[in-house]
């Protein structure tokens, strides 16, 4: 019957149907809702034993109000003496705040940070005493019944305690010796973070902001009951705010684990091929195969939604918020799914293992993502882009805990309201959901592609770089002295920022451009035969426009792209060590050209993994000479400048040496592309003799008949 | 008026790495024919059927199913909707049941209700599986599941069926029944491209042969022109001897290219220690290498019995598709 009805509504994606038809069986389903079920009792059981719990008689503890901290004066030389000195006054509130505590707020006052009590009810405080001591004279008459075990003792407390005053005797400086009288109040040991928070008293002089401990305070009855009073928005709104996070992890980490291990599978069966020989679109399937593959997931998520919008309405979020959350949680998950299926389209032959990397990749880059949100400064900067990507940062940043995020962010002018961040965040995910798309499309027809042509790559690129220098196109307006020197720090920051990025850009783009052995050997053999999709045109032509040409010069020509855009942002800072930053944009564009002529050399070696073992060659490369330099402790080497691009900011080289490194960098990528030029020559080379060696043979057969 | 033809390439290659597995095959399949394609492993063939089903892009040269061109990297709906491709290993999804895995497919090629369903009862008839339709797929056998790939790869009607080793692993009875079901599609119109090692069954359903070798595509012929340029026929006749004409009629006939007696032929076959044929016998059999047709066949039979000599059984023999592969000079390719 379910499936009869999936039918009607979802008919039009037979991928979809496919998918839910074979996982929608009886016993997955039970074991979806027993999951998600489980899941929410437990986290209600966890989340309600964050509450302060039902009052005891144990509860009890009697202080004064104000109530000042006593400690010894320590001497010069570091030695304690002379007790009864006041570091610090909290304003514990009783834990019954109704008519038996008039006019607290009066006495706020009375005692200050600095004085030194003297005595207590007339008890003089001796240089042996301990706090603990101390606490005794302040209980007085009620000291025995607050220590004993007995519930009706302690529960006397409540009627006797209110009304009664300690009498102090201080000595204040430049005042000398005063009494002043503080009315004792009965507290609470519970200290919690959900207990309603009293309305703030007017403090007094040097004393502490903080009500009681860091974040928490004794707890306070509801006046007339046996209840603690908990600040229940509070608590709705994180439990919300939790129960978002425990949403949004296992969805993007689980989504990612079974899609990337689904594709596997049709890889490994090679079902994969009829279904891309019927007339589907990529679309179709691949919609379908994001719809349906974590279909069990959508299902035990989709049963917390109830209690999810239940704990966000009490907790005071308007309707609205709500599902501007799972819009956001909607978005990131077609970006990760989709990014799925492409590392599952390219990655692929590590056994089942792919599975395990993606889902683990996704949860640590969402991990990430939310890390970067403390890293950020009072100024706009390009880390402000990268929480973006986590649909949990609508909560986190554009909520009531990210004030900063909201003040600094800025994308080309436009400033950071919460509505204009969830609509760039929006923005975000969509546009680079459509790139990945793209790259799906072209390699889901043709499995051997590569995944963005090199036209498409030019545009990705200034893409990239211009929603990246949006971030950092506004200078912020310094406050405080030494506007010149805020200003080089927050641009040499950034820049340091878009060189990381890039960096990481650039290798990305080596993936997706780099083709793979087969397809190059039949470039370099059939290029000049001007085929169809490889149209005759000159070699350099070929290798920025064509089709399986060697990524090499594309991925100079990004470079370039991405260099002339951070000039023209440096320009435009003025900054003031233009040679540095251009020194450290041309060394890491030269460093990943480095990486791509090795990378294309080993593909188009006829090695078993070739794959892994390039990605592994340029990661070792990448790690490993810094790593070196590290344990070595050579922080201030020239040798930095050849193996990574970050130094050339901090530290001052002469522009000789800058010369000298470049001119090994360029020698060591000549050197490679020799070889690779060298290696696609000979294959072209060798299939042509191999046909004129062949042919007549192949004619004798043919004759012979 | 040209010939309509479901197939044609020109010059298509494949390459793999410094290996060509298809070389410069220029092939035509016209519309309604069964064409069978032969030659040893490693010839090439699954290579040109995967490259002729757009489940591999050629390195060089050019695909037209039914006159459209094959695309490279493109989506090339209508054609994918004209084929229909069963490849050796058959692959099945194991967590569907029949009708659901034919469901899937009837949808992923827009078959709309109730033409979907109507479809799907035919074609389960069609290939014996109707019992079967609510199975689970991993409790059919091997031929079940062939039969299920059969289904899987006609459920929309495509107009050229290109099947790779269709019946390699089946049993006898299950060969038998998966001919007739080729001879059903026959019948109703569709183009059929069959590679398979069985050359019998080729023989019996096909055409047209195409032969590969190397890579190269060396013939490619209606079966009967293949039998009228590369098979011979001849005349196994048994005599009661002894017959004294006999020699003489045949020695005269112009037809009769040469002739031998069959215990002759297996007696020089002999070899030391076998024990010799029966030189004494009263019936004997002759084989006669004859260039005429039927009716020089009969002109034959009625001058033997003219010539006084009992014949107790005459018939024409010619050689088979498996002598002709076999004739021809064919190199396994490394």
């Amino acid at each position: 019957m379910l499936i009869n009805l999936i039918d009607r509504t979802i008919g039009w994606n037979p991928q979809l149907l496919r998918e839910l038809k074979g996982r929608l069986k009886p016993r997955n389903l039970i074991i979806a809702v027993l999951l998600s079920g489980l899941f929410q009792l437990l986290f209600l059981i966890i989340t309600f034993g964050m509450l302060p719990g039902s009052f005891s008689p144990m509860d009890l503890r009697i202080n004064t109000y104000p109530n000042p901290s006593v400690e010894y004066n320590y001497s010069a030389t570091g030695e304690a003496s002379e007790f009864g000195y006041i570091t610090r006054i909290d304003l514990f509130q009783p834990i019954e705040p109704n008519a038996a505590y008039p006019d607290l707020a009066r006495t706020v006052s009375r005692v200050q940070v600095g004085d030194r009590v003297l005595s207590v009810d007339g008890t003089p405080l001796e240089d042996t005493m301990t706090y603990t001591d101390y606490q005794k004279l302040i209980e007085g008459e009620f000291a025995a019944a607050l220590a004993s075990p007995e519930l009706s003792d302690r529960a006397t407390l409540r009627s006797s305690v209110p009304g009664t005053t300690v009498k102090l005797t201080l000595n204040r400086p430049n005042v000398g010796q005063i009494d002043v009288e503080l009315p004792r109040v009965l507290t609470s040991t519970v200290h919690n973070s959900y207990c309603r928070r009293p309305s703030v008293q007017t403090l007094p002089p040097n004393s502490s902001p903080e009500y009681g401990y860091e974040g928490t305070q004794p707890c306070q009855l509801i006046p007339g009951t046996s209840d603690y009073a908990v600040e229940w928005q509070g608590w709705f709104q994180t439990t919300f705010w939790q129960l978002s996070a425990w949403i949004t992890f296992p969805l993007l980490a689980l989504g990612c684990f079974w899609l990337i291990g689904d594709l596997d599978q049709e890889e490994k069966r090679g079902t994969l091929n009829f279904v891309r020989l019927s007339p589907q679109s990529a679309w179709s399937i691949l919609s379908g195969k994001i719809l349906g593959v974590p279909s069990l997931l959508y299902l035990a998520v989709g049963l917390i939604l109830p209690a999810h919008f239940l704990l966000g309405l009490s907790g005071n979020l308007s309707f609205v918020r709500i599902l501007g959350f799972d819009l956001m949680l909607g978005l990131g998950c077609l970006l990760f799914f989709s990014t799925a299926l492409l590392f599952g389209m390219v990655c692929h032959g590590l056994g089942g293992f792919q599975a395990w990397l993606g889902g683990g990749l996704a949860l640590m880059a969402q991990t990430f993502m939310l890390q970067t949100r403390y890293a950020h400064s009072s100024e706009n900067t390009v880390a402000h882009w990268i929480p973006l990507f986590s649909p949990l940062s609508y909560w986190t940043e554009l909520g009531g805990t990210g004030a900063d995020f909201l003040n600094s962010w800025n994308w080309c002018g436009i400033s950071g309201s919460a509505g204009a961040i969830a609509a760039f965040m929006a923005l975000n995910f969509g546009v680079w959901s459509a790139w990945i798309w793209r790259s799906l499309r072209r390699r889901f027809y043709t499995p051997n592609a590569t995944l963005i042509s090199k036209q498409e790559s030019y545009w990705l690129t200034l893409c990239f770089q211009g929603m990246l220098l949006g971030f950092v196109w506004k200078i912020p307006t310094f406050a405080g002295t030494d506007l010149a020197q805020q200003s080089q720090n927050w641009a040499s920051n950034n820049l340091m920022g878009i060189v990381w990025l890039d960096l990481l850009f650039l290798c990305l783009l080596l993936v997706a451009l780099t083709p793979q052995r087969q397809p190059l050997h039949d470039w370099a053999r059939y290029r000049h035969l001007g085929l169809e999709g490889r149209k005759n045109r000159s070699l350099w032509s070929d290798l920025v426009w064509g089709k399986d040409s060697p990524a090499l010069v594309a991925i100079a020509l990004n470079g370039l792209i991405l260099l002339v855009l951070a000039i023209g942002w440096l320009m435009r800072t003025g900054y003031d060590d233009p040679v540095a930053a251009l020194a450290t944009l041309i060394s890491s564009t030269f460093l990943v050209l480095i990486y791509a002529a090795i990378t294309q050399l080993i593909l188009l070696t006829s090695w078993q993994r070739r794959a892994v073992i390039a990605f592994g060659s340029v990661a070792a490369l990448f790690a490993l000479p810094s790593l070196v330099l590290s344990i070595t402790g050579t922080y201030y080497s020239e040798l930095w400048l050849l193996v990574f691009p970050w130094p050339m900011q901090y530290v001052s080289f002469s522009l000789a040496t800058l010369m000298a490194v470049f001119a090994v960098q360029a020698a060591g990528l000549g050197l490679l592309s020799g070889m690779l030029a060298h290696r696609l020559r000979k294959a072209g080379e060798s299939s042509s003799k191999e046909l004129f060696e062949e042919k007549p043979l192949a004619l004798s057969s043919r004759e012979t008949l | 008026m040209g010939r309509e033809l479901a197939i044609a390439t020109k010059g298509l290659t494949k390459q793999f790495n410094r290996h060509l597995a298809v070389r410069d095959v220029d092939l035509e399949v016209e519309i309604g024919e069964v064409y069978g394609l032969i030659g040893p492993n490693g010839a090439g063939k699954t290579t040109l059927i995967r490259m002729l089903a757009a489940a591999e892009d050629p390195t060089l040269g050019e695909i037209y199913i039914n006159g459209n061109q094959v695309m490279r990297d493109r989506r090339n709906p209508t054609i994918k909707r004209h084929l229909g491709y069963l490849p050796d290993d058959f692959p099945l999804y194991e967590d569907l049941s029949v009708w659901d895995y034919l469901d899937y497919f009837a949808r992923l090629y827009q078959l709309q209700e109730p033409e979907r369903s109507r479809r799907l009862h035919e074609v389960l008839d069609l290939v014996s599986l109707t019992h079967k339709r609510t199975s689970p797929i991993p409790t059919l056998s091997r031929g079940m599941r062939q039969r299920l790939s059969l289904a899987r790869t006609i459920i929309h009607q495509p107009l050229l069926l290109l099947l790779d080793e269709p019946v390699s692993g089946l049993d006898p009875v299950a060969r038998s029944q998966f001919r007739d079901i080729i001879h059903a599609l026959k019948e109703a119109g569709m183009t059929i491209l069959i590679s398979s090692h069985v050359l019998s069954d080729l023989e019996e359903m096909c055409t047209s042969i195409g032969i590969m070798e190397l890579g190269y595509l060396v013939e490619s012929a209606p079966l009967a022109e293949l039998y009228r340029r590369l098979s011979r026929q001849h005349i196994e006749i048994s005599v009661i001897t002894p017959a004294a004409n006999l020699e003489a009629t045949l020695n005269q006939h112009p037809l009769v290219d040469q002739w031998g007696w069959v215990d002759e032929l297996s007696r020089r076959r002999q070899r030391p220690g076998d024990r010799p044929p029966a030189a004494d016998s009263t019936l004997r059999q002759l084989r006669v290498e004859f260039s005429g047709n039927a009716p020089d066949s009969a002109e034959l039979l009625r001058s033997l019995v003219t010539a006084g000599v009992t014949i107790t059984e005459f018939h024409t023999v010619h050689e088979t598709l498996e002598d002709i592969f076999f004739k021809i000079d064919h190199k396994q390719s490394a």
